[in-house]
């Protein structure tokens, strides 16, 4: 049998932390936890707990990627919070809060670059508020105040907003200053399970219309086309987790039933169920991709702060080699 | 009957409480009142609980926590009558949908 050395060209290195930047299929001696390491890879999507948010609610928006992302605004049923949170790959920092408390409303952009819009406030709101990485600055109003929308984008200038309740098909884009209608989405819906994409490659899946549905439509940038469905319908998922109309996860949400922990994949054909989050959550935030993916808060039943990262299939992944 | 799963109590502390390893290597399900199902007689599983310093359970006693943090739930969202002539309907759109009763699995 060929051994490490043999293989590799030198022997296991004995080490006090862990080395920095450990390449694929590298075995070290950790002396301090006196514990045998490998730096492997994942090999089927998986979810841990990232840190836990400051203020546990739900309903709540998100923005970002998993390592950088933002929590805004929700509500602990009540009061409404308007207090956005931001989160380093670690932990959760309150930042600067928006002008409008609210739920059940949409984000966008980047940890830097956000967007939030819609949702409610006492009662639908048109209001929009636009994040620069410092302050939360009104700009202007959806031209239909609703909640229980969906919707993403790439930055604070360019997002998308889909649907709402009861049943709407509206759909808006934001070019940095003003909304503009677009083609309506086939089936209306409020309560999505999920949302992701861009201006010009967007998907809406899952919701409710008078019950809750798989249904899940695609944006090309000129028209909606309704595409492969959920597995499990839902709303109330989280929303924002996904790049575009080809990437998407649809994690938790609420069947009708129960809150779910259900967790499925979109690769622009069709959805995957994959691994779980470890905790049924319905009301969820959301951020990042389907291989990077990132929920925060929701209920399950009582309000939660829990953070769950989602990390797909093929990433870089230290493991403990287990020697018994 | 062998049992499948194993309970314990254990507060999720944030990073760390389960990381990917964990995740890959046994299934998880996080339960109301901070209860935790793993496999049962799995290696991995049992040093996990150990690891969070997981109070053991048994699944009645894991089922009591969450039937009372349930209850709890339930009986909040009845007595929130907030709004005077509020239908069901508009009652869950404010507050969402009554919170079900959830049954553990031996």
């Amino acid at each position: 049998m060929s051994q490490y050395k043999g293989i590799v060209g030198q022997k296991v290195v004995s080490y006090t932390t862990d080395p920095d930047n450990p390449v694929q299929g590298q075995v070290w001696y950790n002396a301090t936890t006196n514990t045998l390491k490998l730096e492997g890879q994942t090999t089927s999507g998986s979810w841990a707990t990232g840190g836990n948010m400051n203020t546990a609610r739900r309903r709540l928006a998100g923005a970002g990627i998993q390592t950088s992302a933002l929590a805004i605004s929700g509500t602990a049923d009540p009061p409404l919070y308007n207090q956005v949170e931001s989160y380093n790959g670690s932990s959760w920092t309150e930042i600067s809060d928006v002008n409008t408390a609210r739920e059940e409303h949409a984000g966008a952009g980047t940890q830097t670059a956000a967007l939030t819009f819609g949702g409610k406030s006492g009662s639908a709101t048109a209001n929009t508020e636009t994040w620069n990485g410092s302050s939360w600055t009104e700009v202007a109003d959806l031209n239909t105040a609703r909640q229980e929308l969906t919707g993403d984008g790439a930055t604070n200038t360019a997002s998308i907003a889909i649907g709402g309740a009861p049943q709407r098909t509206v759909v808006e884009t934001w070019n940095g200053s003003s909304w503009t209608e677009i083609t309506d989405i086939n089936t209306g819906r409020g309560s999505f399970r999920g949302g992701a994409g861009t201006t010009t490659s967007a998907l809406a899946f899952g919701g409710y219309t008078t019950t809750y549905v798989a249904v899940n439509e695609s944006w090309n940038g000129s028209a909606w086309t309704e595409v492969a469905d959920l597995n499990t319908s839902a709303g109330y998922g989280a929303q924002t987790i996904g790049s575009s109309n080809t990437n998407a996860l649809a994690c938790g949400g609420y069947t009708g039933t129960a809150d779910t922990a259900n967790t499925e994949t979109w690769n622009g054909t069709s959805w995957t169920e994959i691994a779980n989050i470890p905790a049924a959550t319905a009301n969820n935030g959301g951020a990042g991709t389907n291989t990077a993916g990132l929920t925060f808060g929701g209920r399950n039943p009582s309000l939660t702060n829990a953070t769950y990262e989602f990390t797909g299939a093929g990433s870089p992944l230290t493991q403990t080699i287990d020697t018994d | 009957m062998a049992k499948t799963y194993q309970y314990c109590v254990a507060e999720n502390w944030g990073k760390g409480f389960i990381d990917h390893v964990e995740s890959m290597r046994i299934t998880f399900r996080g339960y109301p009142a901070n209860v935790w199902q793993v496999p049962a007689y799995n290696k991995h599983g049992n040093l996990w609980i150990s690891k969070v310093g997981g109070t053991v359970k048994t699944k009645d006693e894991a089922q009591a926590l969450v039937d009372a943090e349930v209850t709890a739930s339930q009986t909040a969202w009845d007595n929130d009558n907030a709004i005077d002539g509020e239908t069901i309907e508009q009652k869950i759109d404010r507050i969402g949908e009554r919170p079900q009763d959830i049954t553990l699995e031996e």
